[in-house]
């Protein structure tokens, strides 16, 4: 890694740090990202249209995009017709400038404004304070950071990693007086002041969530009020937003606008939507209200023309993504982000600011997919972030850990091969130190157990018998790690009439997606496709017990190679229990079990089979099995992120560990010794967290069938 | 407008989204409910200054002497005497276009910015929508709102579903920041027509 890089990534290390060790900031933070998930879920689960909603919001936004020149033009037509003055302009300082010199005209004085992102990325207010505007902004959430002279720390709640007692404090200073740390007070001593504000206001800037082409109208989406009050009062407005924004019509903005109020604020509708076009009759003078729209590209149409990142458009800037994610929980928009924050901040800021910076943050990106998962847009943030690290990886170099742990196969190999000497060295001491010094690895994470005889060489001297044909992806940790967990899928698998092959495989090739090194993954990828679709072709349906191989075979493989092959691969590829509930739905599996043989236990989901399905499919199978399990109330990584939370101190096991806290006290607090887990990974953060026993639920599955014989 | 067999249906689902809400809800039948509704929140609430917006002054004004609170109609003051009086009333009185039944959402319509600010600065907002004007989904709404967009006029559709709030402090939801604190909707008989 060059020495830009370097320097970029050690000032990294240390917001982490200090990040990590703020535990009254990392509260705050949590707790708001975690009521901001859990009310998008309720939402969605309340409707039962919800699914098909998401579909149309995908279908609009691909279009929308696609359509985007025609629709730009419809839509300055329709506007100026409105009498709107419409300008485009190519970038940030034609933004500024345009709009210093609009609010001259005008003589304008006192500004108003509501929330927009897109201001932010034009630094409009700083640059309109420094000409001497008075600015004031207008949403709860801008106006505390504005008081504290901070940037947004998450797309839709700008204020989400601060206090109580902070906010108390700003906006005791404002007002010059004593103010109670109470909510309800401070929301009322500000409404009067803001109040003020609106109503002496002689310009109005907003954003515009959504811009509709038929009409020309914009729309804005509030729960405060504020944004009705910026336009209704001042006798212009201005309203500036990214090009794309511009949607077809209006039942395209009905459909996007629900979309984005459910992900964004865990609610059916918000209090107040406004659909504005043109200046309407002024409340203080009869004259009708000028508006102008400033549309920015910056960056936009160059993403839509590349094929790798076009897809950061249909962004709806929902902020769910910042909810989900793991590091974000922990660190903030402050350290997660430049001027966007989450994880839609890294395509956004490489296109619209620059690749080295969000090149920088990518790195907090650890892979586990579950923004997609949150995302309405269904955007493959996971893989634009692999891009986005791939390219800042071209331009300054790797480093070397991460390349280390690109080839963590062959380390594997190696260790299993020379087991049982491999895991007594590994144990010590004074390797773990050492190893930590020259290859960074974290010597308080625990190793896994190697073994010499490793489930391939099992099966080698194995015969299988059966009437359905399935091919097993074992994956490395299954391979030579825990091969109990193969051999309980193979018997399993025979239990219930099926023949099972073990093609030529590799590991799935995740680590080297996780550090963007997307020649690696394509490698791996390339080779067990070639092997996997033989075995397809020989009539075999794919089962994986580990959840992030199944996912590659089915989602990552498939978009990385576009190949015939590699679809075939994923349309036969399975996780290993819903192969099995397919069988249970059919009525055609051994489902006759003992009751009570297995002690209660904890389901935990991995993050791949949580992305990957509503309802795990391994809960469902086991419960039906009679198996008494409980889930925790939990609903983000449990940070281990596979290799990453190997990697020394704030580069990733103190991170990881950070992440976990919440869900080890959650699960020690729930009373049972006994974790079920299909991940390799998440079992060994699990085991490390909590010291409770983790098991396999293929593992668990077999001794049901010994016990019931 | 529609037919009045799934009405009951979807008054009952207006109901229960504006309840949830925590938006106050009646069902009314004429002016004279509407009045004594209004009297008895003014008194509940202490207020001193009601403001009506255009089509609801042209319904309430013949009525206003009557009205032992202090209402204020479109046509009764001068256009910048009540803006004045707008900034200082505690309940602002209008007339809604629509009402969505799947989300308890009212629609509003105008090109008169002082009609909006009728919903938007007074602490509490009554709605009255008729009956009549219910439709099922958000869709149908957008529908209305599309042919308002496209009329050649400048314009401005308010969809409020909820009185203003905020949980930008400490998550905390607190109700009443820079809109109305109240909102009650009064859902009007489709026999009584308020357009005067």
């Amino acid at each position: 890694m060059d020495s830009f890089a370097d320097r970029a990534h050690r000032a990294l290390l240390e917001q982490i740090r200090r990040g990590i060790e703020d535990r009254t900031r990392r509260a705050a933070l949590y707790a708001g990202t975690e009521v901001g998930c859990e009310l998008a879920e309720r939402v969605y689960a309340s409707l039962p249209a919800g699914q098909s909603l998401l579909e149309k919001a995908k279908r609009i936004k691909r279009e929308a995009i696609d359509q985007l020149q025609g629709n730009l033009e419809r839509f300055i037509e329709a506007a100026r017709s409105a009498g709107i003055e419409v300008h485009l302009v190519p970038d940030p300082a034609t933004a500024v400038n345009l709009v210093i010199r609009l609010v001259r005209e005008a003589n304008a004085r006192c500004i108003a404004k509501t929330k927009s992102m897109t201001t932010e990325e034009i630094e409009l207010r700083a640059h309109l304070e420094r000409e001497g505007f008075d600015v004031v902004e207008t949403d709860l959430g801008e106006r505390i950071i504005q008081l504290a002279d901070q940037r947004p720390s998450h797309l839709v709640a700008p204020a989400i990693h601060m206090t109580v007692q902070e906010v108390t404090d700003l906006f005791s200073r404002e007002l010059g007086r004593r103010l109670p740390p109470d909510p309800e007070q401070i929301t009322s001593a500000a409404r009067e002041s803001l109040r003020e504000e609106f109503l002496r206001a002689d310009v109005g800037i907003t954003g515009a969530n959504f811009a509709i082409a038929d009409s020309g109208a914009i729309v804005l989406v509030t729960n405060e009020g504020n944004a009705r009050l910026v336009t209704a009062l001042p006798r212009m407005t201005i309203a500036v937003f990214g090009v794309e924004k511009i949607v077809g019509n209006t039942a395209d903005v009905f459909t996007l606008m629900q979309a984005l109020i459910m992900s964004g604020a865990g609610r059916r509708m918000t209090s107040y939507v406004s659909m504005i076009k043109g200046g309407s009759r002024l409340a203080q003078n009869d004259q009708m209200q000028k508006q102008h729209y400033v549309i920015l590209d910056n960056g936009r149409m160059q993403m839509r023309e590349d094929p790798d990142f076009r897809e950061a458009l249909y962004c709806v800037r929902c902020g769910a993504c910042n909810d989900i994610c793991p590091t974000f929980r922990i660190l903030g928009g402050h350290v997660f982000g430049h001027i966007y924050t989450g994880p839609m901040a890294v395509p956004w800021t490489a296109y619209t600011t620059s690749f080295d910076i969000a090149g920088r943050f990518s790195e907090l990106c650890i892979s586990c997919g579950l923004c997609r998962k949150a995302c309405p847009e269904d955007i493959d943030l996971p893989l634009l972030i692999a891009k986005v690290k791939e390219r800042y990886a071209e331009r300054h170099g790797r480093r070397l850990i991460n390349r280390f742990l690109v080839r963590y196969e062959t380390f594997i190999r190696i260790a299993s091969a020379s087991s049982p000497l491999s895991n007594f060295v590994l144990r010590r001491r004074i390797i773990r130190q050492l190893l930590e010094r020259l290859v960074e690895i974290d010597s308080r994470r625990p190793f896994p157990e190697f073994t010499r005889r490793t489930f391939t060489r099992w099966f080698e001297s194995h015969t299988s018998v059966g009437s359905r044909k399935v091919a097993y992806f074992v994956d490395t940790f299954a391979d030579m790690c825990d091969p109990e967990i193969g051999k309980s899928v193979i018997q399993i698998l025979e239990a219930n009439d099926c023949e099972v092959v073990l093609p030529r495989q590799k590991g799935s090739g995740m680590p080297a997606f996780l550090y963007g090194d997307m020649k690696a993954t394509v490698k791996a990828a390339r080779f067990n496709v070639h092997h996997l679709v033989e075995a397809v072709r020989k009539g075999c349906e794919i089962v994986s017990s580990e959840p992030t191989a199944t996912y590659c075979l089915r989602e990552l493989y498939p978009r990385l190679l576009q190949s015939g092959d590699a679809a075939v691969v994923a349309q036969h590829s399975h996780d290993f229990f819903e192969y099995l509930l397919n069988l249970q739905v059919k009525g055609e599996m051994k489902m006759s079990f003992k009751r009570n043989v297995i002690e209660p236990a904890i389901y935990y989901p991995p993050c791949h089979t949580r992305s990957a399905y509503e309802e795990s499919p391994t809960l469902r199978l086991l419960r039906s099995a009679g198996l008494d399990l409980e889930t925790v109330r939990y609903n983000t990584c449990c940070g281990i992120a596979g290799t990453f939370g190997f990697k020394k101190g704030a580069e990733g096991y103190d991170v990881s560990m950070a992440i976990g806290e919440t869900l080890f006290d959650r699960m020690k607090a729930m009373q049972r010794s006994v974790v079920i887990t299909e991940s390799s990974v998440c079992k060994m953060q699990i085991e490390h967290g909590t010291s409770l026993r983790v098991i396999h639920p293929a593992i668990v599955l077999w001794q049901l069938y010994q016990k019931s014989g | 407008m529609k037919s009045a067999g799934d009405s009951s249906g979807e008054t009952e689902r207006f109901r229960e989204h504006v309840l949830a809400a925590g938006t106050r809800f009646l069902a009314v039948s004429d002016l004279e409910s509407i009045k004594s509704y209004l009297a008895r929140l003014v008194e509940e609430t202490q207020s001193k200054l009601v403001v009506c917006d255009k089509r609801v002054s042209k319904v309430i004004s013949p009525a206003a002497p009557s009205i032992p609170f202090h209402i204020v109609t479109q046509t009764s003051v001068s256009r910048s005497e009540f803006l004045r009086l707008l900034k200082i009333a505690d309940i602002g009185i209008s007339l809604a276009d629509l009402a969505v039944a799947d989300t308890g959402t009212l629609v509003f319509a105008t090109d008169d910015e002082t009609d909006r600010l009728v919903t938007a600065l007074p602490r509490i907002h009554v709605a009255i929508v008729s009956a009549n004007r219910l439709v099922r989904s958000l869709d149908e709404a957008g529908g209305f709102v599309g042919r308002s967009l496209a009329e050649n006029r400048a314009i401005v559709i308010s969809l409020i579903s909820a009185s203003s709030r905020t949980s930008d402090i400490g998550d905390i939801v607190i109700v009443g920041v820079h809109g109305p604190k109240e909102l009650h909707i009064l859902l009007l008989d489709a026999s009584f027509s308020m357009e005067a």
